[in-house]
C-alpha cells in the first residue's frame, strides 16, 4: 500500500555555491523574481504613454487599485505614497510567488540528491513560502521598516518613548511600553508563521487530496490555494500598512487585536 | 535553537531573501510604481484641470450671455430715445416749416390785398379824373346853350371846386 509523503518541515537544499546553501524555496523565489521583473520590463515597454493601452490600464489598474486600497487605510496620500512601494512589493512578491507554487511540476520534479548520506529524490521546487526562512526575511523586514519609518517620522526620541516609559512618572504606560516591545517581536513571529502556517498546510493538503483523490479532487483545494495565496499576500501587505500607520502616529493607539486577525 | 534547525532557518538564506526582497522592491518601484503613479498623478491633475476648465468656460458663456442681453436692451434703449427726439425735433421744425408758410401765404395775401387796393385806387383816381372832365365838359356845353357866361363862369368853377368832392 502506498503511503501518502507529507513534505518535510524545512525545505531542501539541492545545490551548494560554496557555503551557501541553495534550497528549492529560494529558487522559487528567484523564478518569482525573474517573472515580476520580466513584469516589470513589459511595463517599461509600453513607454507609460499619457493614453494607454492594454496592457498598460491593467497595470494602472492594479497599481491604482492597490494605491486606493492602502490609501483608504493611511487616509494620507503623501504617507502612503512613501509607504507604497513596500507594501506593495510584499503584496505582488508573495501572491506571485504563492501562485507559482501551486504551478504543476512544484514538488513533482525532483532531483536526485544524498541526504545525510542516503541518495534521496528531492523537490526541485516548493512553494517559497513554505519555509520559515523566507517568510521570518520578509516579517523582519517588515517590523524592521516599521520601526525605522517610526524614527523617521517622529524623531529617534518620541518614537521610543512608546516603549520606554520611566516607570516613577507613569508606571501604566512603563508597563504599557513593555508590552508594546514585546509586541514588535510577536508580530515577527506571527507574521513569519501565519504565512508559512497557510502555505505550508496548503501543500500538506493538496499532496493528501492528491493521493486520496488523485483525478478531479484536487481542483477545488487548487481553487481555495489561489484564495489563500491572494489572502495572505494581502493581510500580510495591509497588516503591514496598518503597523506602519501606527508607528508614524505621535500616540499610537493600541490596536494590536489586528495582530491576531 | 532546536525548533529553528527544524525549521531549517539560516541566516545565509534570510539574508538571501532579504536581498532577493530589496532587488524586487527596486526593480519594482523603478519600472511600475513611480512611472505608473506619477503618471495616474498627472492624469488625475490633468482631468480636475479639464473639468475646472469646462466649468470657468461655461461661466464665462453665461455672463457673455447676460452682458449681450444687457447690452441688447441698452441700444434698445438708445434708440428709442433717439427716435422720440428725432419725432421731437422732426415735430418742431414742422411747425415752424408751417408756421414759415403760413406767414409766408399771410404776407403775400397781404401784399394782394394792397396791390388791389392801390390798382383800385389808381383806377379810380383816374375813373374820376376822366368823370370830372366828362361832367364839366358836358356842364359846359349844357350851361353854353342855357346860362349866360357869367352863370356858366360861377357854375363851372362852383363845379370844378364841389365835384371832385361829391364823387370821392
Amino acid at each position: 500500500m502506498a503511503t501518502v509523503e507529507a513534505p518535510p518541515l524545512s525545505s531542501e537544499t539541492i545545490a551548494h555555491v560554496g557555503s551557501f546553501e541553495i534550497r528549492n524555496t529560494m529558487l522559487m523565489a528567484w523564478l518569482a523574481m525573474i517573472v515580476l521583473t520580466a513584469i516589470a520590463l513589459s511595463v517599461r515597454g509600453t513607454k507609460y504613454r499619457e493614453v494607454p493601452g492594454r496592457f498598460q490600464m491593467l497595470m494602472e489598474l492594479i497599481v491604482g487599485g492597490l494605491f486606493d486600497f492602502f490609501d483608504a487605510v493611511v487616509g494620507n496620500r503623501e504617507q502612503t505614497r512613501r509607504f507604497f512601494p513596500l507594501v506593495a512589493t510584499i503584496f505582488l512578491f508573495l501572491v506571485a510567488a504563492n501562485w507559482m507554487g501551486i504551478l504543476p511540476g512544484v514538488g513533482s520534479i525532483t532531483v536526485a540528491e544524498m541526504v545525510e548520506g542516503h541518495p534521496a529524490a528531492l523537490p526541485l521546487l516548493r512553494s517559497m513560502n513554505a519555509d520559515v526562512n523566507m517568510t521570518l526575511a520578509i516579517a523582519l523586514i517588515s517590523v524592521t521598516m516599521t520601526q525605522i519609518f517610526g524614527i523617521a517620522m517622529l524623531g529617534i526620541g518620541p518614537h521610543l518613548s512608546k516603549y520606554f516609559v520611566a516607570p516613577w512618572r507613569d508606571p501604566i504606560m512603563s508597563f504599557v511600553g513593555i508590552l508594546e516591545l514585546v509586541a514588535e517581536f510577536a508580530k515577527i513571529i506571527s507574521f513569519s508563521f501565519r504565512l508559512f502556517g497557510n502555505i505550508f498546510a496548503g501543500e500538506v493538503l493538496l499532496v493528501v487530496i492528491s493521493f486520496l483523490l488523485p483525478l478531479l479532487g484536487p481542483l477545488p483545494f487548487l481553487g481555495l490555494e489561489i484564495f489563500v495565496g491572494f489572502i495572505q499576500g494581502l493581510v500580510f501587505a495591509l497588516l503591514t500598512i496598518v503597523f506602519l500607520k501606527m508607528a508614524t502616529q505621535a500616540h499610537g493607539s493600541h490596536a494590536h487585536e489586528a495582530l491576531h486577525a | 535553537m532546536e525548533l529553528l534547525a527544524k525549521l531549517g532557518v539560516d541566516w545565509k538564506l534570510l539574508l538571501a531573501q532579504v536581498v532577493n526582497f530589496s532587488i524586487i522592491l527596486g526593480v519594482l518601484s523603478f519600472f511600475i510604481y513611480r512611472p505608473l503613479l506619477n503618471l495616474l498623478d498627472e492624469r488625475r491633475a490633468r482631468i480636475a484641470k479639464a473639468m475646472e476648465d469646462a466649468k470657468r468656460i461655461e461661466n464665462q458663456r453665461t455672463e457673455m450671455e447676460a452682458f449681450r442681453l444687457q447690452q441688447m436692451k441698452k441700444i434698445d434703449q438708445e434708440v428709442g430715445a433717439f427716435l422720440q427726439r428725432a419725432k421731437g425735433e422732426a415735430e418742431v421744425i414742422k411747425k415752424q416749416i408751417l408756421d414759415a408758410a403760413k406767414k409766408e401765404a399771410e404776407h403775400a395775401l397781404a401784399k394782394g390785398r394792397q396791390q388791389l387796393a392801390d390798382e383800385r385806387a389808381t383806377v379810380f383816381h383816374e375813373v374820376q379824373g376822366t368823370l370830372t372832365s366828362v361832367i364839366v365838359r358836358m356842364t359846359e356845353k349844357i350851361l353854353e346853350r342855357e346860362f349866360s357866361d357869367q352863370d356858366q363862369k360861377r357854375l363851372v368853377t362852383a363845379l370844378q371846386k364841389e365835384l371832385p368832392s361829391h364823387l370821392s
